[in-house]
């Protein structure tokens, strides 16, 4: 390989056939002489326009039509010239400086052309030139050259992170990968799980418990995730009411006064409460609107009388403290009103232990977020949820359902096979990386492969082959035939 | 086949021994370190699309000219015709001395297309010794290679490309019957610099004629000068297809009689230039136009000039890629280590200035 052109923060690189580099690969050119390197990734791979090509193609041109013809070529020299036909031009963004063994983000010197050789870093040795994965170490793939590759899972604390791509490219599992490497190292993690797919993360693909099987807890809503009203509490409940069931403000404020009057009496129970509103002196039209929203929790059978078993946030956070684990809340039964109760609840609850500091911090995993999740969440999530110590990461596969705010806002971003160009605007938004580059990438990922931009990998984008999974995985997309 | 001989065969294994003896040079130095500087590609000028120029210069008062005019009409029936065509080119530097390449071709078109035969690339090193190695080696019975032993290695560069065009040309001439054969270039004078090559080249003429050949020289592109004033006559203003005959207007410096060709101005078409045509001298000057005037009417001409001769050119010329890959099957063969010399437009323009604006 060698030098050809730079350009602002592009440089032009000459490859010749027998050179096998990729999109999304990263190139040193060192400078021998002036003992330090450019770290340039190549975002696209074009024909050289060589000098005399022009020439060469007008020959073609000429002799294709109506010449034949014999080369008498003893020296067997032609078949190098044909080779030279298939040289190429790698356009690579340049990403840092290197020297003496260190990232410096300074780029604004010229590599001798003279002096420069140029070479392939192999992913591996380029995560340890940037020291990731030596803190807390998550395994999330491999170089295609056996050396594992590990980010931190420090890259997620207290940061927002998007996992997104086209269908069946592999979100899930890497969020899955991310998720165990999390409890890995004694972390809380909330899994919202539209599909049903991280259920069987303590189970082995053959059937066995696992090594995280005690620390994943599954919350099957109306199942063994019921709540009574009073462990919701008023705040919860009206938030409930008001966000997911659309209650109108002064039938809050009535509920809210009904809610405090059962609560000092000690009597705060469904029963009571729907006695309570049949009975007291109230406007028709607010008695019917609430007891109609009363009626759906129940019907829900999330919502329980008081004295049933149920679980506990906290008891999962006790209990996980130190050891890590993950509650899994399998949405993949619910109707859609269930789900946002679910989630409202959760997140509601979430907040308070969160204010109170009954837990420190969690981490969040939600799928397909646009589902279930209220508009004003999103911005909590990454503002004031975030503050309190809850940490979250978006996985979806329509991008544009991400707001342009959350992307700007997002520490990290996992990105794997767009094919769609709107889908990848969406996207550039991220001001993390220039969006021809991501473009450039994104559109030619493989199966499995993803590009991480952002802090995960120390703001220097990388495309990573992710690693399968040791546990059952369930994320397939369903089908009728197979 | 053109060649009925097995001529075709031998110049390539002959020039490729030589060739190889010659690279010999550079495998015993193996031990120190093997360096070929080359100029930048992008540097270099490219002569397949431009058009190089022969100058010529007209003596004589020009106020006959109308007179000199010779209509042409394309006679059938159609002949073979056969055109020859060489190019070289630098490769790069070594210590002791320069590596370049050439290669030649020979194009000739038959009732149903054209056809070629192409040499090369030969690889030469010319160094101090090369003489000797070249003159080991008899090219042809009647060339002495050491006549050209003082040459210096940029002489030789044109010297062998014109060795292997002489070759070629004696291949076609010898082996061809009843065609018109086209070759590059004018028909030199004896007498001048290439006094060893030129006794040779009328035993090739004669080997020509033999066959009932009509053998013609064309230079690329031709740009007429008036020495002693007196306007020129635009190209344009030249019917067409016509030749001009102005054999008794080309330089004092070689009288008629020494040499091989009888000068033209050529224009074929209505939209040439006009060029430069030299016909065998031993022909009689009826036989020359009518052998034109079949010319005419057995190739295509582009822009007035012969496609045969066209193909030939395109056909041998070293292009930058082809100059780029020998270069790189240099370094690949003998270990060579490629150096840049520090190409003077790059000093001027910045160490950037990529090729695209070359
Ligand atoms: N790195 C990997 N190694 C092995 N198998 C993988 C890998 N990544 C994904 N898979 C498999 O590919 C299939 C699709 O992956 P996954 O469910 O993660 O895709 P997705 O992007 O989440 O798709 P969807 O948009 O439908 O949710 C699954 O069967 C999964 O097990
Ligand atoms: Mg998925």
């Amino acid at each position: 390989m060698r030098l050809f052109k730079k350009e602002h923060d592009t440089v032009q690189v000459l490859c010749f056939p027998e050179e096998t580099v990729e999109k999304g690969d990263y190139l040193v050119v060192e400078d021998l002489k002036a003992k330090r390197s450019l770290l340039v990734q190549v975002v696209d791979i074009q024909f050289a326009n060589l000098p005399g090509m022009m020439e060469d193609l007008v020959r073609e041109d000429v002799g294709d039509a109506y010449l034949f013809g014999e080369d008498y070529d003893p020296l067997q020299l032609n078949s190098q010239i044909t080779l030279l036909r298939d040289i190429r031009i790698l356009l690579g963004k340049i990403r840092c400086s290197i020297q003496g063994g260190s990232i410096d983000m300074n780029v604004s010197w010229l590599p001798s052309r003279v002096h420069s050789q140029i070479y392939r870093l192999k992913p591996h040795q380029l995560f340890e030139l940037l020291k990731l994965g030596f803190r807390r170490p998550i395994k999330i793939g491999d170089d295609g050259d056996g050396f594992e590759l590990r980010i931190d899972a420090d890259a997620l604390d207290g940061k927002l992170s998007i996992i997104t791509g086209r269908k069946g490219s592999g979100k899930s599992h890497l969020s899955k990968l991310l998720v165990l490497g999390l409890v890995d190292h004694g972390a809380p993690v909330l899994v919202f799980d539209v599909n049903g797919e991280y259920v069987n993360l303590g189970v082995n693909p053959n059937g066995e418990k696992n090594r995280y099987h005690d620390r994943i807890m599954v919350l099957n809503p109306a199942k063994n995730f019921k709540v009574t009203l009073s462990y919701m509490g008023l705040a919860t409940a009206s938030s409930l009411l008001a966000h997911v069931l659309s209650l109108p403000e002064t039938s809050l404020r009535e509920f809210s006064r009904i809610w405090k009057n059962l609560e000092r009496s000690d009597s705060l129970s469904l029963k009571s409460l729907k006695n309570t509103l049949r009975c007291c002196d109230l406007n028709e039209h607010v008695r019917e609107a609430l007891l109609s929203r009363v009626y759906t929790l129940e019907r829900s059978g999330f919502v329980v009388e008081e004295g049933e078993e149920t679980v506990r946030l906290e008891d999962f956070f006790a209990k996980t403290s130190g050891t890590g684990g993950a509650a899994v809340i399998n949405l993949s039964r619910s109707f859609p009103l269930e789900r946002k109760l679910v989630v409202e609840f959760t997140l509601s609850k979430l907040v308070e232990l969160l204010r109170v500091r009954r837990v420190k911090a969690c981490f969040l995993f939600a799928e397909e977020a646009h589902l279930y999740l209220r508009e004003t969440y999103w911005e909590d999530a990454v503002t004031r949820m975030r503050h309190l110590g809850l940490f979250t990461t978006f996985i979806t596969n329509r991008p544009d359902s991400i707001g342009e705010d959350i992307y700007r806002q997002a520490d990290s971003i996992f990105l794997f096979n767009f094919k769609n160009e709107h889908d990848l605007n969406a996207i550039s938004k991220a001001a993390r990386i220039d969006g021809e580059t991501m473009k450039a990438i994104a559109q030619s990922l493989k199966p499995h492969h993803c590009m991480t931009i952002g802090q995960v990998t120390g703001e220097i984008p990388f495309v990573i082959r992710v690693k399968p999974l040791d546990v059952k995985t369930m994320g397939e997309t369903r089908t009728f035939f197979s | 086949m053109l060649l009925e001989n097995t001529a075709e065969a031998t110049v390539p294994t002959r020039w490729a021994e030589v060739s190889l003896r010659s690279l010999k040079d550079m495998e015993e130095n193996s031990g120190e370190s093997l360096e070929l500087t080359v100029a930048d590609t992008g540097e270099e000028e490219s002569s397949l699309l431009k058009n190089w120029t022969t100058s010529f210069h007209l003596h004589s008062p020009w106020n006959d000219f109308q007179s000199r005019i010779v209509k042409l009409h394309p006679r059938p029936p159609r002949v073979k015709v056969a055109a020859v065509d060489c190019s070289s080119r630098k490769i790069g530097r070594t210590k002791k001395g320069l590596v370049c390449a050439f290669r030649g071709t020979v194009v000739w078109r038959d009732d149903f297309a054209y056809r070629y035969l192409r040499y090369g690339p030969f690889l030469f090193h010319i160094t101090e010794r090369f003489p000797e190695t070249f003159r080991d080696f008899a090219f042809s019975s009647t060339v002495s290679a050491s006549a050209f032993s003082f040459l210096n290695p940029s002489g030789w560069l044109s010297r062998i490309r014109y060795l292997l065009e002489i070759e070629l040309q004696r291949m076609v001439c010898e082996s061809s019957r009843d065609s018109i054969i086209l070759w590059d270039g004018v028909m030199p004078a004896a007498g001048l610099d290439l006094d060893p090559v030129s006794p040779y080249l009328s035993h090739i003429l004669r080997l020509a004629r033999s066959g009932n050949n009509k053998v013609m020289a064309l230079a690329k592109e031709t740009r007429l000068f008036s020495e002693n004033g007196g306007p020129l006559p635009e190209a344009t203003e030249l019917p067409s297809p016509c030749l001009v005959d102005v054999d008794k207007c080309v330089g004092e410096v070689s009288p008629s009689s020494q040499r091989l060709g009888y000068t033209f101005i050529a224009k074929f078409a209505p939209d040439s230039p006009g060029f430069r045509l030299d016909v065998d001298r031993c022909l009689p000057k009826g036989e020359m136009v009518e052998a034109v005037e079949r010319l005419l009417a057995s190739d295509l001409t582009f822009q007035g000039y012969p496609e045969t001769l066209r193909a030939a050119h395109i056909l041998s010329a070293l292009t930058p890629v082809d100059v780029l890959g020998l270069q790189r099957s240099l370094a690949g063969r003998y270990g060579f280590k490629i150096v840049r010399s520090p190409p003077v437009r790059r000093m001027l323009f910045g160490p950037y200035g990529g090729w695209d604006d070359s």
